[in-house]
């Protein structure tokens, strides 16, 4: 655990991982249709 | 477009936190996950992670400003799958838990997967699936390692893995699994078959992300797992491994030289250039590895901007092939100088990022081994001249360029231009992560010596 640098405070790194996927479930409940077509 | 600009914005918090002066991992964030199995969601990144994380983000709005004309079907579906690999990108390159880092290595499978299915070329389903079976045949593998190391270390948090006394046999086993593993992701030759077909039936955005970010994960796999958790393995088997990358520099360079159609030959060039980073890998000295990494964002710039161009070309002549492209540059002069510059940059020519990375490598290479470094010098120009043969074809002809398409060039050839000039910032970011990776591995070598001799 010496190896790492703990910063209190905001969890950018997480921030970076799932704003995406954020994005990506915003799209995917506004678009579920389009992704049922895609499916078939 | 919103979220991959937020992204990228945010990302840039990264390098104000950054201090490059510490080889630890910083940014780090622990929690529990499934303690039963050791298994915690922790993620952290270092001097060798910073450049690539940052280059994923700064990639991803172009790619959706690049797909705004070109994809006009399933537009939801597709912006969906570019999020997807985005989340999985970042987090392979930050994650310290090997659970984690296995999750989302084989989480961009599936959207990457889909994008050269759904929104590729004729023949998509050839190139989808023999893109999904090579990927998934390294995954495996991968997975293998992955569990041989938990049962030995009881722990599946990465650094606690590293510079652990594992038996030499175990060493070359687990080395090879993640070898074969990298080595199929990188490509390195001869496992580089899926590239060609994967990158010509992809859409641009697709082809951009497979080779600006997801090649890069073959070479830190290799970087970060291979040197660190099995350092007598990589001493051993470092050679072998050095004269593959010699033979993918020239058959990825030559074979090139021989394409007519403008996305495999990048495709080929791309075999080359990662030739270089496995080079200066596994020369395991300063200058070859801070010249791999380098490459690697080199690598990322230049072939994607050079990606974006040949989107911008195919979107006008709905053709990849060099000669039908002949005659855009008459009236897209803008387009055609953006052209020619990323075609010096990626053969390599002074004063442009690939010269810094690859001077970088051979010169680790020249310290390594003269033989070797010679060796590798026939492979530097050849891909890149044809790129300028092509650039030279298209000074005839007529399309328009778009003011879009110059705006999503311009970063591109700004980062060539600074890397090129002045790339000490970049170097300093990552030297203490490197100096502090060669030190480790070399005092272990010392170490086995003095073991031997006792």
């Amino acid at each position: 655990m010496d190896l790492l640098l703990i910063k209190e405070g905001f969890p950018l790194l997480s921030f970076l991982i799932f704003l995406p996927l954020a994005g990506a479930l915003v799209l995917l409940f506004f678009h579920g249709e389009v992704f049922a077509r895609t499916g078939q | 477009m919103i979220v991959t600009s937020l992204t990228a914005v945010c990302s840039l918090l990264l390098l104000t936190g950054f201090d490059p002066a510490s080889s630890k991992y910083q940014f780090v964030e622990i929690y529990a996950w499934i303690p039963r199995f050791h298994i915690n969601y922790i993620v952290g990144m270092d001097g060798i992670s910073i450049l690539l994380v940052l280059l994923t983000t700064f990639i991803m709005p172009f790619c959706v400003l690049a797909s705004w004309k070109y994809i006009q079907q399933r537009v939801a579906p597709f912006m969906f799958c570019l999020l997807i690999m985005e989340t999985s990108m970042v987090g392979v390159f930050v994650a310290l838990d090997f659970v984690l880092f296995y999750i989302f290595w084989e989480f961009m499978l599936i959207p990457m997967y889909l994008l050269i299915a759904i929104w590729g070329g004729p023949r998509k389903a050839y190139a989808s699936i023999k893109f999904f079976l090579y990927t998934l045949a390294g995954s495996v593998l991968l997975l293998v390692a992955i569990i041989a190391l938990y049962l030995k270390s009881g722990t599946f948090f990465i650094p606690d893995m590293m510079w652990q006394p594992y038996s030499l046999t175990f060493q070359v086993l687990v080395f090879l699994a993640f070898f074969l593993a990298f080595a199929i992701k990188v490509p390195m030759f001869p496992f580089h078959t899926w590239l060609p077909a994967a990158h010509v039936e992809a859409p641009t955005a697709g082809s951009v992300i497979l080779a600006s970010v997801l090649l890069k994960m073959g070479t830190y796999g290799m970087l970060r797992f291979c040197l660190p958790i099995t350092p007598d393995a990589t001493l051993l088997l470092a050679t072998p491994i050095l004269w593959l990358s010699i033979a993918g520099i020239i058959y990825g360079g030559f074979t090139a030289l021989a394409q007519q159609d403008m996305k495999k030959l990048i495709a080929y060039s791309s075999v080359g250039h990662m030739g270089f980073v496995t080079l200066g890998i596994f020369v395991l000295n300063t200058r070859g590895v801070e010249g791999a990494i380098l490459q690697m964002i080199n690598h990322g710039v230049t072939t994607g901007a050079l990606f974006f161009c040949v989107g911008m070309i195919y979107e006008r002549t709905h053709s990849r092939e060099l000669a039908l492209a002949a005659g855009v540059g008459k009236y897209m002069p803008w387009f055609v100088t953006f052209l020619a510059f990323f075609s010096l940059s990626s053969f390599g020519f002074p004063g442009t990022n690939s010269f810094i990375g690859e001077f970088l490598v051979l010169a680790g290479a020249f310290e390594h081994n003269t033989v070797l470094a010679l060796a590798a010098i026939p492979g530097c120009g050849p891909g890149g001249g044809l790129y300028a043969a092509h650039a030279a074809k298209d000074r005839l002809g007529g399309y328009r360029q778009s003011r879009p398409e110059i705006i999503t060039l311009t970063p591109f050839l700004i980062f060539v231009f600074w890397i090129g000039l002045k790339p000490q910032p970049f170097i300093d970011l990552m030297n203490t992560s490197v100096v502090t990776l060669l030190d480790q591995l070399h005092n272990w070598q010392q170490q086995g010596i003095a073991m031997t001799l006792r």
